[in-house]
């Protein structure tokens, strides 16, 4: 569009600004042929903020122990540095440094190191500045980088009554690079960005804290919680502030914290230089290091050498795995009652695969959900019945006509009629009342099945989880997986699990057993489905731990048995083969009399697995389940799943497809000349080795362009010579393919080129 | 300000060689300095050169001594100018408004202009001015480097300017370099004018001992805390002579030495009995000597843990120390990485082909001549594609070539298991070398239940 536009003698490339454009969601969500659309939006944000309250609740728990712990030692350094007696300490002049180790999850430091900075910020002291690993490749832009945040913060928490109205609408993140750049910032503080130098730091640190002036350090920024903290540390902490001479209510003052969030890709060069600065600053300015290593300490002593190594005073803190963040994850938010969207079983493994096979990312996994989510809502218009159990009656009754209408188009819906008793089929296609009450005594059906399924499927877990060789998982997913996919109590590993139950010891099993149940007590108490469960397994924890008494009975009844046996010598008939023999002794074996403990197991388990039985099903088997279940892999894949290669290499092949266009239509092998010439050039070096003649090739791809001309006259004189428009579209094509990165030049062979791909 | 409350620098006969007990064992450089310095007025050298090891006391003595006598002094760190203009910025900002004060005063005016300079002429022009006005006019203005090996990397004239710093802006001023090494790898380029060279040669064991004598707890008696330290460096004084670390030791060892005191199980004489109480945490901490990666605090942890049960932690440490938790495809990348860089490229077909091809005898007796070579040189470099091969004959199941493996590839050389070698893309086919350790490997490939051993051309 700028081309004609711009009007210029000159020949040249101008670059127009274009206007930042807004998609109109109304534009996307309001289609023509689906006209529920909207509403089911306004769901989605609903469950969605939900969700992600209950997300961001989830991590900053899970990474509360270690967070206070290092807060602890955070706050814990440099105590004695005002004291005058410590002297060594002093003089030893290590800097304190929290080495943290965050596993290699990657995507998801910056969420963490953002949590940590605020907590920092809010609990020990203001003076935090945070540094990336690739923005300071040279000293004096890290030092630099790491003042301006420092000197900022600290300006924006005294004079924030001034600057709310200026900033306040910013998020914190911009607050500073926001503040830095407007002209108000710069007639604060008149120091110009060559000048930030840790000297520079020092002397603002010095009038801002220093001893000399106490009006000021009176007035130091200090949250009410930091002071807080400072009472809990105890007397020797205040002793030691009354023992400073000028110490009256005077404040400790603030440490400066320095966060690097990646070590391993900090330059180490720059990285020893900082050390050694901070070495040197450190009896004028109280400097905390929390270093940031995504593999082992190990890489500390890769990057730093011994002389800046004993410059540091380092404690290691180690974050918690992924994979442990991971089960907690999906034990609130995927695999629970409450959380009416689910998955299905593809997009459930495909999840949770690229997961651990792939990025080991919190963070990723969430997205992929929130996506699910959306492409449910988005896609599926069953997915209007998606809501909590509670709502269900409300949401049915609240269908309007044109809805019910849309639903009853519905595949899922037919199959739900089918399930329907036939006197009321016909009236669910016209009659919207009776329509609103199946869909909702469904619904209810479905989030009943729910609240049984789950609690049921934690005890089985319970009870199987320390079975050998883990015949329904170690992780409980992998069971709720294998219930997705099939139905549980028919499986093998099921049977198999079972098997390994019967063989278990008193002790183990009543262990197992009561551990289960501890898990079914608290959703029993308000699903009268699970109680006959949990009444049931109490009753035979007592029954396990009070077996001598059952044994007394037992006794009395096989005295009576014994009598009626039949003895030995009777069975076995005078003369038989050893197989036959051999089977009898079996079979008597199995007759022999139980002990009174395996006559409990036996009647444990036929009764668990009755009830099991009862509440564990596959839930797709449900009608309308698709109301809850995303299962459409394929959607999710395409859009989560890139592979760049593979849809190159169909594009080229199929062209078709891509290009929507009847003449290019054929099948993978056949060689168009009406297909575009990057993808004649593609299929004919498919048919070469490694090294591709490109004369060769131009007289294969001239054959081919002309062979559509002459379709009609059998003109089979050779072509002379190709004509320059064909050369040239042929060069062009194979630049092309050569900018695909499928082949590149080589100086093995003159007039050849190097093949990339097979 | 009153100037005559300064103490006069004394004459050598009676001068105060420890600076108000601040520093030991470093009379004959403290005398030296001071004969050098002189009287206030004095016209000092116009250069100086200390040098010696890490940790000898150089910028320790130096600084005291400025700051004891209350000399007009300014302290740059060179490792912080990286450039001529942050040097000649900071000196000229940074000039003591009166030489009583040890650090410039920044209370006066806050709203002081800040002075820029760019070049040398400038800032000797600059500082000429600044310092005739100053009140100290006449008195000797100490410039002090630290770190001066630094300014080699800069300008070229920078270090020859700076020594003739005296001559060229024609004040009492000398600059004093710091510097861990010698002069001679100073010398490059021409119009060096040369300095007083200083040496601070190593601290004798005596030394030593003296000096760490001095961080003695006040509740410890210094006999006790002395015999302490000389057991410290009974043990240490082999594998490390920096008084740094060696002090960092003493401090962290310390309360093991004196727990049977204060616990009244054994008397401050009786020597065997503390030594022989002492020793196995020293010999434990003999061994992580210079990794500084426990705290004060987690070491006692540590040692109380291994105190209740001994076998555990001992199985348990090494291996903590070099864990690293990755996804499951990465593992093979790495361990895919792993064979490609240490398995002779010709032998790939044999380990990884369905009918792999015979080995005759002959290649099998040329093979044992030139056996666990490969990981004696060390890691080879290989192209993506070989890696790629090998990952997808190892790993089960099909995998997809999506972005999420490609992806892991740079995670990986961002973790540092892999380093790229060259190739900024994936067009040009970029090389990669492992550089993890076999026994790394073994643990890695044991989670995933793949017998690295087997494929490994040395160990066949």
């Amino acid at each position: 569009m700028s081309a004609e536009q711009a009007t210029s003698v000159s020949k040249g490339v101008f670059a127009f600004k274009g206007k930042c454009k807004r998609v109109n969601e109304d534009d996307y969500v309001c289609d023509s042929k689906d006209r529920g659309r909207k509403a089911r939006m306004t769901l989605y944000r609903e469950i969605w903020e939900d969700l992600h309250t209950q997300i961001e609740i989830l991590r900053s728990d899970l990474n509360c122990q270690i967070f206070d712990d290092l807060i602890a030692f955070v706050s814990g350094c440099h105590r004695h540095r005002d004291s005058p007696g410590d002297r060594s300490a002093q003089l030893l002049g290590e800097i304190p440094a929290a080495v943290l180790v965050t596993g290699v999850n990657t995507p998801d430091h910056d969420v963490m190191f953002a949590n940590l900075e605020s907590m920092l910020k809010s609990q020990v002291s203001p003076l935090v500045a945070r540094v990336g690993a690739q923005d300071n490749c040279r000293i004096s832009a890290l030092l630099s980088d790491i003042v301006a945040q420092l000197m900022n913060v600290t300006l924006t928490s005294e004079e924030r009554e001034d600057d709310e109205h200026d900033a306040g609408d910013l998020l914190p993140g911009e607050k500073s690079t926001a503040v830095s750049s407007s002209p108000i910032k710069l007639k604060v503080a008149p120091v110009r960005k060559r000048a930030l130098n840790l000297t520079t730091l020092v002397k603002w640190y010095k009038k801002k804290f220093g001893a000399g002036s106490p009006c000021k350090s009176r007035s130091a920024p200090c949250s009410p919680r930091k002071r807080l903290k400072l009472e809990e540390t105890g007397e020797a902490n205040a002793e030691q502030l009354k023992a400073t001479t000028n110490g009256s209510g005077v404040d400790k003052k603030p440490l400066v914290i320095i966060v690097f969030e990646d070590v391993e890709n900090v330059n180490p060069a720059v990285f020893q230089d900082f050390i050694s600065l901070c070495c040197s600053y450190l009896p004028s300015l109280p400097i905390v290091l929390i270093l940031g290593i995504a593999t082992a300490v190990t890489a500390i002593h890769q990057i730093l050498p011994s002389a800046i190594t004993s410059l540091l005073c380092m404690e290691r803190f180690q974050a918690p795995p992924a994979s442990r963040y991971l089960s907690h994850l999906m034990d609130k938010i995927v695999m629970v009652p409450d959380v009416a969207v689910k998955l299905g079983p593809k997009v459930f493994h495909f999840l949770l695969d690229t997961f651990l096979y792939h990025d080991f990312s919190i963070l990723n996994f969430i997205t992929a959900f929130q996506f699910c989510m959306s492409e449910h809502f988005l896609s599926n218009p069953l997915s209007v019945l998606c809501c909590g159990g509670e709502e269900v009656d409300y949401v049915t009754s609240q269908l309007s006509q044109a809805q019910l209408e849309d639903l009853r188009k519905l595949a899922s819906f037919k199959s739900f009629v089918e399930s329907c008793p036939p006197n009321v089929q016909s009236k669910l296609w016209s009659d919207n009342a009776v329509t609103r009450k199946y869909l909702s005594s469904a619904l209810t059906e479905l989030h009943q099945h729910h609240a049984n399924l789950f609690p049921a499927l934690r005890f089985l877990h319970c009870l199987s989880s320390a079975l050998p060789k883990h015949p329904l998982g170690k992780q409980f997913r992998e069971l709720y997986s294998l219930c997705l996919t099939t139905d549980v109590c028919e499986s093998d590993s099921y049977k198999q699990a079972v098997t390994f139950l019967r063989l278990m010891s008193l002790d183990d099993l009543s262990k197992a057993l009561a551990a289960a149940c501890q898990a079914l007590e608290e959703p029993s108490q308000s699903n009268e489905h699970l109680r006959p469960l949990f009444e049931e397994v109490e009753r035979f924890v007592y029954r396990l731990g009070h077996l001598d008494e059952e044994e007394e009975q037992e006794e009395e009844k096989d005295m009576q048995q014994d009598a009626n046996g039949v003895p030995l010598e009777r069975i076995l008939p005078q003369r038989t083969k050893l197989h036959e023999l051999k089977e009898k002794l079996q079979s008597m074996s199995s007759k022999r009399r139980k002990s009174p403990y395996e006559k409990l197991r036996e009647e444990i388990l036929e009764s668990l697995q009755s009830h099991l039985r009862r509440l564990i099903t596959c839930p797709l088997t449900l009608p309308l389940h698709e109301a809850l279940y995303f299962n459409d892999l394929a959607a999710v894949k395409e859009q989560l799943k890139a592979a760049p290669r593979c849809s190159t290499q169909r594009a080229l092949t199929l062209p078709g497809r891509y290009l929507n266009c009847a003449c290019c239509h054929g099948n993978e092998h056949s060689i168009l000349p009406s297909m575009p010439d990057i993808c004649i050039v593609y299929k004919l070096h498919l048919e070469c080795g490694t090294l591709v003649n490109l004369y060769d090739w131009l007289q294969a791809f001239v054959t081919i362009i002309t062979a559509a001309g002459d379709k009609g006259g059998k003109s089979k004189k050779k072509p002379q010579k190709p004509s320059t428009e064909l050369r040239a579209r042929f060069i062009r094509a194979v630049s092309e393919l050569q900018f695909l990165g499928f082949i590149k030049s080589t100086r093995r062979k003159t007039d050849h080129v190097t093949r990339l791909t097979w | 300000m009153e100037i005559d409350l300064a103490p006069e620098p004394p004459s050598e006969g009676v001068a105060d060689l420890t600076l108000g007990s601040q520093v030991r064992c470093r009379k004959y450089q403290v005398q030296t300095l001071l004969s050098l310095f002189g009287q206030r007025q004095h016209m000092t050298p116009g250069a100086l050169f200390v040098y010696g090891h890490t940790a000898t006391g150089k910028s320790l003595v130096v600084q005291t001594l400025l700051s004891y006598h209350k000399l007009p002094h300014i302290l740059i760190n060179c490792v912080e100018c990286s450039s001529p203009r942050v040097l000649f910025e900071h000196i000229l900002n940074n000039i003591p408004q009166n030489p009583d004060a040890d650090i410039p005063d920044c209370d006066d005016d806050d709203e002081e202009e800040y002075i820029q300079c760019d070049d040398m002429t400038s800032f000797v022009r600059q500082l000429t001015n600044i310092v005739s006005e100053k009140p100290f006019g006449e008195q000797t203005l100490y410039i002090v480097l630290d770190k001066a090996e630094r300014l080699r990397d800069s300008h070229i004239f920078m270090l020859p300017a700076l020594l003739r710093l005296q001559e060229l802006t024609g004040l009492n001023i000398c600059t004093i370099l710091i510097s861990e090494i010698v002069w001679e790898k100073f010398r490059f380029g021409t119009g060096f004018n040369e300095p007083y060279c200083l040496h601070f040669p190593d601290y004798s064991r005596h030394e030593l001992m003296e000096i760490m004598c001095l961080d003695s707890p006040s509740t410890c008696d210094k006999e006790l805390y002395s015999m302490y330290i000389n057991i410290v460096l009974s043990v240490f004084h082999m594998v490390c002579r920096d008084l740094r670390e060696l002090r960092h030791l003493a401090k962290l060892n310390f309360p093991y030495f004196i727990e049977p005191v204060l616990s009244g199980e054994a008397d401050a004489t009786q020597t065997r009995k503390l030594w022989r109480n002492i020793e196995p945490h020293l010999k434990k901490a003999l061994k992580s000597v210079y990794l500084r990666e426990v705290s004060s605090q987690q070491w006692e942890k540590m040692q109380q843990a291994e105190l209740e049960n001994p076998d555990l932690e001992q199985t348990l440490t090494p291996s903590h120390r070099c864990q690293v938790e990755l996804p499951y495809y990465s593992k093979f990348l790495l361990i895919a990485a792993y064979l490609a860089s240490y398995n002779p490229m010709k032998y790939d077909r044999r380990f990884f082909a369905k009918n792999a091809g015979k080995v005759s005898k002959r290649s099998k007796l040329v093979k044992k001549n030139e056996r666990a070579s490969n990981h004696l040189l060390g890691p080879k470099v290989f192209p993506i594609d070989r890696l790629m091969a090998i990952f997808y004959s190892i790993v089960e199941g099909k995998v997809v070539p999506s972005a999420h493996i490609y992806v892991q590839i740079s995670s990986l050389v961002s973790l540092h298991l892999l380093s790229q070698v060259k190739g900024e893309d994936r067009i040009g086919m970029p090389k990669y070398k492992c550089l993890i350790t076999l026994d790394f490997i073994r643990s890695i490939a044991r989670t995933v239940q793949f017998d690295v051993m087997r494929y490994l051309y040395d160990f066949l």
